[in-house]
């Protein structure tokens, strides 16, 4: 079952399946608890995680940690259409974090969109998925995310770019867990949003397989940045 | 603002160390920070201002719209600053309390005044050279900055941001031939810098010890002890272009010229690190300029409506400009950072079940091969963290 979208190859001469190189730094800011700054090719965010703040009023749970996303747009002010992003992304973090651990506390996680050149909301799950890291947020499990553009007839593409995205005829954004060292359960889709419709099953169930196999890159990148960070702090003498 | 969260010790160590003449963080007091710029390679108008630890975000974009009725020959210039959650924990309480509380806009409007007064009514952008048709379409240039990292005297970084971010910023050419008006894309055209006169750079003194104590550039434990600030903006011409020492312990006016001379100093200082980051980005084309040839422009604003199928043609060769890789760009020059990765991820085809990838990802972490670069990965910031400024 192999795949291949249509005769024409992407811009930037990557095949439909393949995802574009990462480049991360945690640690970016000194006052949060945990922060990263994330570049999925040109498309970039700054993530920010305060973890587990006093809670109070309407952030007060009795029986878990409350969960809020603030997506801070470029330009201009967060429109409606990001603050309904913001609620999928609550979805998302909320299953990820160990929320029964301390309850009527608070994590704030602010995710500060620096440019965007397609796979946003992917870009923002990975981008806050590092920053829990550095925060040390307890996880159930380590959340990745790859977005998937659907043509009409050529199949799909993933990871688009923002021209290839506004192209597509419909969008998913795909979140899958992985935990552990060997892990590739069957079944560890945490997320999906898809915006538009998708013509053919058998394109949608094999996206769903590419894109799945694109967060296991993800996740493999996200284990190494955490570990090389690991090794650096082991390396420091404490004054 | 509500109370940073410092103790009493460490605001009182503070303040006697400033009355020793000394800074808790090793500078004199008549010192300022290391400021840094960091250009997007990307993207025209986008920089990360970085002073010292406080790290601000500037984002400037330009619109074409109807000028108004009193000023008809002008564009506009409107600055928006978000002091966003991100930037304190004393920020991110507020904002899950109750939104946004009403002194962090009023932090946040002063700011905003300061920068129009010293980009605007300092005349150091020229709105006149924002038209296009005198009353029918000017420029709307819009600055928004972000403050991601508090970490003391954030109007400052906020100021320098703006101005570099002006400075970096290109806006689509136009060209106006008989009644219309075509905007050329960035692909057909490479866009144009705005008019910038001079380079106004705030510098601002914190007030200590009921007006005796003086020093520039608070930090943020100095910001907590801090009775009253000062911000004066010069240029490197020893122009003053804007002041502010808004209430607060009050000066005596030789210790007040006496911060304009030093504000002078730090200015010719700053003018000359923003110089040198904007020429290093001068050299790297962000949009590239293929030969083309054009029947028609992109965008045309037809003033009067008899004028019917217009096409313009061009024929222009352009320069074809090289575009330097991202890699070749951002040489790491801090110490701390061990080595950055980049992975270029693709998943096998030719086994249809097993996507056994992970052999590709070990093989690229080889130091010997060239694509693999290694991760840039900090420690949590505070302790044991190397400055990243010379």
């Amino acid at each position: 079952m192999s795949y291949e979208h249509s005769s024409s190859g992407r811009r930037d001469g990557r095949k439909s399946y393949e995802i574009r190189g990462f480049r991360c730094e945690l640690g970016y800011l000194e006052r949060a608890d945990g922060s990263c700054k994330l570049e999925q090719g040109k498309t970039q965010v700054v993530a920010a995680v305060y973890g587990h703040l006093e809670a109070r009023g309407r952030t007060e749970l009795p029986d878990r940690t409350f969960i809020e996303v603030s997506i801070r747009p470029c330009q201009g002010y967060t429109s409606d259409y990001l603050r309904l992003r913001e609620r999928e992304l609550e979805e998302v973090f909320i299953a990820t974090v160990a929320t029964e651990l301390q309850p009527r506390s608070c994590v704030a996680i602010i995710l500060q969109i620096v440019e965007n050149d397609g796979s946003l909301m992917s870009a923002m799950i990975n981008a806050g998925m590092l920053a829990l890291l550095s925060a040390g947020i307890p996880c159930h499990w380590i959340a990745t995310s790859c977005t998937v553009s659907y043509r009409r007839t050529e199949g799909f593409l993933l990871d688009p770019i923002l021209v290839e995205e506004a192209e597509g005829y419909a969008t998913a954004v795909t979140s899958y867990s992985f935990q552990g060292q060997e892990s590739d359960p069957s079944q560890n889709l945490i997320g999906l949003s898809f915006r538009g419709f998708v013509c053919s099953q058998d394109i949608y169930f094999q996206s769903l397989a590419y894109s799945r196999e694109a967060c296991k890159k993800v996740f493999e990148f996200i284990r190494l940045v955490v570990e090389k960070s690991q090794a650096l702090d082991c390396g420091y003498a404490e004054p | 603002m509500r109370d940073e969260p410092l103790s009493i010790l460490e605001k009182n160590f503070a303040l006697e160390a400033l009355q020793a003449g000394i800074r808790v963080d090793g500078r004199k007091v008549d010192e300022a920070r290391l400021v840094d710029f960091e250009f997007s390679s990307t993207q025209h108008g986008t920089v990360t201002v970085r002073l010292g630890k406080t790290k601000v975000l500037s984002s400037v974009t330009a619109e074409v719209v109807e000028p108004t009725a009193d000023r008809p020959a002008e564009g506009f210039v409107t600055f928006s600053v978000d002091l966003s959650p991100m930037a304190s924990e004393v920020l991110v309480l507020e904002y899950l309390s109750s939104g946004r509380s009403s002194s962090t806009l009023e932090e946040a409007s002063e700011i905003v005044r300061f920068l129009q007064q010293l980009i605007r009514e300092s005349n150091a952008i020229d709105t006149e050279t924002l038209c296009i048709v005198a009353g029918v379409q000017v420029w709307a240039i819009r600055v928004d900055i972000h403050v991601l990292d508090h970490g003391g005297n954030v109007l400052d970084a906020c100021c320098m941001a703006a101005l570099a971010s002006l400075l970096h910023m290109r806006r689509p050419d136009v060209t106006i031939v008989g009644n219309d008006v075509f905007i050329h894309s960035i692909e057909e055209r490479e866009p144009i810098a705005l008019t910038i006169h001079h380079l106004p750079i705030s510098v601002s003194f914190g007030i200590f010890s009921d007006g005796d104590l003086v020093a520039v550039d608070p930090n943020l434990q100095e910001e907590s002890v801090m009775e009253g600030t000062l911000s004066i903006a010069v240029n490197a011409h020893k122009e003053v272009c804007a002041f502010r020492k808004a209430g607060g312990a009050p000066m005596e006016t030789t210790a007040i010229f006496k911060c304009a001379s030093s504000a002078y100093l730090r200015a010719t200082e700053v003018t000359m690190q923003l110089e040198k980051a904007l020429s290093k980005t001068n050299n790297i084309a962000i949009a590239s300029v293929k030969p083309l040839e054009v029947e028609t422009t992109k965008k045309s604003f037809p003033l009067n409506e008899h004028i019917e199928g217009v096409t313009a043609v061009w024929k222009q060769v352009a320069e074809q400009q090289t575009y330097l890789d991202n890699e070749k760009l951002a040489t790491p020059s801090h110490p701390g950072v061990i080595n950055k990765t980049e992975f270029e991820n693709s998943a096998d085809e030719s086994d249809d079940e097993a996507f056994k990838n992970s052999d590709d990802l070990l093989s690229s972490t080889d130091s010997d091969e060239e694509m693999a670069m290694p991760v840039i990965a900090r420690p949590k910031g505070g302790k044991g963290r190397s400055k990243n400024i010379k």
